[in-house]
């Protein structure tokens, strides 16, 4: 479905607003547009005043509306990488709280936030709540003025929103900062279920053991959102927040969800006081009684093992009829969510009374609620050995059936490192449970004992890993080793003639005035080489080589020459017959070693800035038609979550100076980047030459957060 | 009896004779041709158990890890290449080819065709984590590779610790010259699956070539990165690849695609790469064994 849009400059320095609204608007108000057309006095009214309605609603929310982008580390194929994204946000205190979704600020561990007046600020993660998606970080008030006053949103009621009221929602879609888009509501009470799905299955998840969506109802809308506009408002024609959007349906013909502000206003005030949110949890999961056969109460569907309902007597097929005595009846779907939360929202620790009935007679069973556990246990990089793991929390051990949540589960293996040339390799799915005899109950264990091993001068041959694999238990030997740095081999010289060619064969003979001749005609003659130096010219036509007639077996025939060329004595005389127009010549050239390609040329990592450089090679000099001189190195590698990265450095770029300090070379590049490690600076300051022009790249660092191995 | 009776009864017997001798003499040129069959083979088989004998205890597996990148992907696979040991300090030779990732290496093989199809990129294939492996006791020695004759397809990996051994090699100085019809040995180890066995095959030389650069042509389009004996079980060559240089590609056709195996590099020319590649490991510092745990 395609939408106009319509962008109007306000004419404010810190707003720039577009409207999608003619197609909504049209859907929304037939008769508004036609009346427009018809060009009445009484259209133009109501136009107007839905302008200013507009336009009010979006002042008083748009100050607060900020870009949040994340630099985030996420886990992938056994290593730990770093990536950034961009979300939005509205920030909701004078001291700085920003809400969004957890989903943006899932794994960040740098945030940037972009203000109204485009300023930005570094953040802090308070909080977040997979369960409902949101999340609460907060600006670095000390990088703000001390009496600076912040622009903050308010929460309205979403329990009074009505189907096909209007809502806008800010953002910032495919990082296009400050937009808003114009819509209604759709449905106040959305789950996300289908007439084809199993109605137990309206959960969603936001990764491997984070589901979401479970206590709440969404509410949709069709107010334009796009990737980027995650963490923003959704707002009322009051300017009031109504939601946070949080995904969109994009085959559902764009429609929008929302987390309503009934939920992330208590989710947020949770998240500010404690950093979490605390819920209780039974243990048991319901269906609605829809297709079951019965007409009143709800379904048990399952019990979780060990949980306070299996600890009650309660089993799966019960029937729910009341909950301390109260009646409930769960017809369909979206009656669920209600009832999940009326339960989680008891205190930890309160008693909770089921009456249910199994096989036609009445029960009774009173139960203490639980703290919810953390879905998801922290996660780590080993990086020496090549493997990543998460802290095995009770729930994930029980969703895996593991006899406990001790250990650390193995999460990924990066093929080639010690971790998968063990013997045995380690897998994905492994739980660690000892390191040389040592116990490993949860990841500072580990960590410890991984450290433990890898900061020693010396390290050992041999690592005993012990771990579970399939209900068996396992040894495997680990050799710990460094990482290889880049020692590519030299390859054996061979013999070169500073030129390239181009094969002439028939048809080019007759038309370039030789025919009936074949050859190899001259097209390039590299400066400073021993071709350059010599009489040879381009256009001469090479026949013979050292007294031997060249074969041209194809107008493709470009690497013969060269070939031939090789097989030769480095510093030998070349001995060329050629052409030049239309008479014989004879030349000798000598010939010399060839030059290092770009293939060959040496590399260096950065892992600090997270970017790789090669030295330049005489092909990079000739080709890019540098002046000789040029020094420098070049980029071939950029992490695009790290420094360098989020510093808009690029693949190509030539590298000639960093802070004060020319880069003539590799040892040059090595010896200024030792000394910035050392120094920590805030900032540093590159010079590349990217195409034609230089360009200067400030690089913000985060020492503090460098985990240095 | 009449003339005729008698000239017909001649003829009749002479004629018998002659078929009788015939028909003798093939049987005893069949016999004679069985018996030369039987006797080459024997002689083949006498000459692979001596070549086994002699020499598989030089022949030996390269096992490395190949880092592969690209179109900005990156991955690795654990490989290995069939080797041949060529001095007593450790010195290995095997195909510059073989120490590549999978992609690199079905790149190469397929020449321009594949190159054509992506747009010239090619992936950047890099050798990490190398060890030698020798004989069916698979024991394990750390090894880097020194140098490489990308443009003879060689490579030359040196074991790093030694443990103190003196290794059995090839000695390509010491060599045989092949000619077309000449009938020439390849071994190999089977994989770590059949305990890395030595594997014999027996070829021809079918044709010698003078571009792109001097080789023989065998017969079997073998796996490559092996050496070549002759039948008095010297070293005659190496077995390489050629795969089209940048710009070399041609038309299309099952020969042009055809570059795996079956081009033998005769072994002076290997001698001579090896020189050079002896003069490049020597400038490079040594490197440090890893210390064993202390008893």
């Amino acid at each position: 479905m395609s939408m106009d849009l319509l962008c109007k400059q306000a004419g404010r320095r810190s707003a720039r607003i577009c409207v999608f609204c003619m197609l909504a608007g049209v859907a929304v108000c037939p008769q508004m547009a036609t009346t427009v057309r018809a060009e009445e006095p009484a259209s133009r009214s109501v136009t107007a005043e839905l302008k200013a309605v507009i336009d009010r609603a979006r002042d008083r929310v748009f100050p607060a509306l900020v870009s949040v982008i994340t630099v985030r580390e996420y886990y992938s194929q056994g290593r730990k990488r770093l990536t950034r994204s961009g979300g939005s946000g509205t920030i909701i205190s004078d001291k700085g709280h920003i809400v969004t979704n957890a989903h943006v600020a899932q794994d960040g561990s740098r945030f940037k936030i972009i203000l109204a007046d485009k300023r930005e600020i570094d953040a802090k993660l308070i909080g977040e709540d997979p369960l409902s998606d949101i999340a609460v970080i907060q600006l670095d008030m000390s990088q703000l003025a001390p009496d600076e006053q912040l622009p903050i949103a308010q929460f309205g009621d979403s329990t009074k929103l009505d189907i096909g009221e209007y809502v806008l929602a800010m953002g910032s879609p495919w990082g296009m900062s400050r937009s808003m888009s114009l819509g209604v509501v759709n449905n106040n009470d959305r789950v996300i279920a289908s007439f084809f799905m199993d109605d137990a299955d309206y959960e969603v998840s936001l990764g491997q053991d984070q589901p979401t969506g479970s206590y709440y109802r969404w509410l949709q809308h069709d107010a334009s959102i796009a990737p980027g506009c995650s963490g923003g408002p959704l707002v009322n024609l009051k300017g009031e927040i109504v939601g946070v959007n949080t995904r969109g349906a994009g085959w559902a013909g764009n429609l929008g969800l929302a987390s309503p502000s009934s939920v992330v206003q208590d989710i947020a005030a949770d998240l500010i006081a404690f950093g979490e949110v605390i819920r209780s949890f039974v243990g048991i999961k319901f269906k609605p009684i829809k297709t079951t056969g019965h007409d009143h109460g709800v379904f048990v569907n399952s019990v979780v093992e060990d949980s306070p309902a299996e600890r009650a007597g309660i089993k799966p097929g019960d029937l729910v009829t009341a909950v301390d005595d109260k009646p409930v009846t769960i017809r369909y779907v979206e009656e669920l969510p209600g009832l999940m939360r009326d339960l989680s929202d008891r205190e930890v620790g309160s008693k909770v009374t089921f009456a249910y009935e199994r096989e036609g007679e009445k029960h009774k069973a009173t139960l203490v609620t639980e703290k919810y556990e953390k879905d998801r246990g922290d996660r780590e990089e080993l990086k020496k050995w090549g493997f990543t793991v998460a802290d095995l929390t009770p729930r994930m051990a029980r969703n895996r059936r593991l006899p406990s949540h001790d250990g650390v589960l193995v999460t990924g293996v990066d093929v080639g490192r010690p971790a998968q040339t063990s013997k045995p390799p380690l897998k994905r799915g492994d739980v660690i449970l000892a390191i040389n005899g040592e116990q490993v109950i949860d990841l500072p264990a580990l960590m410890k004992a991984y450290h433990g091993i890898v900061d020693q001068e010396e390290l050992p041959k041999f690592v005993l890993i012990d771990f579970e694999r399939d209900a068996g238990r396992y040894f495997t030997i680990l050799e710990p080793k460094d990482e290889e740095e880049d020692e590519r081999p030299a390859e054996v010289a061979k013999a070169w003639l500073g030129i390239e060619v181009q094969p002439v064969v028939k048809d080019m003979a007759k038309e370039i005035g030789v025919e009936g001749k074949k050859g190899f005609r001259v097209v390039r003659i590299y400066e400073h080489t021993k071709a350059f130096a010599s009489d040879l010219k381009v256009g001469d036509i090479i026949t013979h080589l050292n007294g031997k007639k060249l074969k041209v077996r194809s107008d493709e025939d470009y690497a013969s020459f060269r070939r031939k060329v090789k097989q030769l004595d480095i510093g030998a005389l070349a001995e060329l017959t050629l052409l030049r127009d239309g008479d014989g010549l004879n030349l000798s050239v000598e010939l010399e070693p060839a030059k290092k390609t770009n293939a060959e040329a040496k590399r260096v990592k950065n892992r600090d800035f997270d970017f790789e450089v090669r030295e330049i090679t005489f092909f990079d000099i000739a080709n890019k038609r540098w002046k000789p001189d040029t020094k420098g190195v070049l980029v071939t590698k950029v992490e695009s979550g790290g420094w360098a990265g989020v510093g808009h450095l690029r693949l190509g770029d030539l590298i000639i100076r960093i802070a004060d300090s020319q880069i003539d070379g590799l040892a040059a590049f090595e010896r200024t980047m030792k000394e910035i490690a050392d120094r920590k600076p805030e900032k540093v300051r590159f010079l590349v030459l990217r195409g034609i022009e230089t360009r200067f790249l400030f690089v913000e660092t985060d020492w503090d957060s460098l985990v240095i191995e | 009896m009449s003339m005729l009776k008698v000239h017909k009864n001649t003829v009749s017997a002479v004629a018998w004779s002659v078929v009788v001798v015939l028909t003798c003499a093939v049987a005893a040129r069949a016999d004679d041709f069985e018996k030369y069959q039987e006797r080459a083979r024997a002689e083949k088989k006498k000459t692979i158990r001596m070549l086994t004998d002699r020499h598989a205890p030089s022949v030996v597996t390269v096992e490395f890890v190949a880092k592969e990148s690209f179109m900005g992907q990156e991955r690795k696979n654990e490989m290995e290449a069939p080797a041949v040991m060529v001095s007593p300090d450790g010195l290995v030779l095997t195909a510059n080819s073989r120490l590549q990732g999978m992609m690199t290496m079905a790149m190469n093989m397929a020449g321009g065709f594949m190159g054509g199809m992506m747009g010239g990129m090619k992936p950047q294939s890099d050798t990490e984590d190398i060890k030698v492996i020798i004989g069916e006791d698979s024991e394990e020695f750390e090894a880097k590779l020194v140098a490489r004759d990308s443009d003879l397809d060689l490579a030359w990996v040196q074991i790093v610790d030694t443990k103190g051994k003196t290794f059995h090699y090839v000695d390509f100085n010491d060599s045989a010259g092949l000619e077309v019809g000449d009938t020439y040995y390849t071994m190999t180890r089977m994989g770590e699956r059949f305990d890395r066995v030595p594997m014999v095959n027996s070829s021809s030389i079918v044709a010698v070539v003078e571009s792109p650069r001097p080789l023989l042509v065998g017969a079997a389009t073998t796996a490559w990165g092996g050496p070549v004996f002759s039948s008095d079980g010297k070293v005659a060559g190496f077995l390489i690849t050629q795969p089209p240089e940048e710009g070399e590609e041609g038309p299309m056709s099952l020969e042009s695609l055809t570059t795996m195996g079956g081009f033998i590099l005769p072994a002076k020319k290997v001698v001579k790469a090896m020189e050079q590649a002896r003069e490049i490991a020597k400038q490079q510092p040594p490197e440090e064994p890893e210390a064993d745990e202390a008893e």
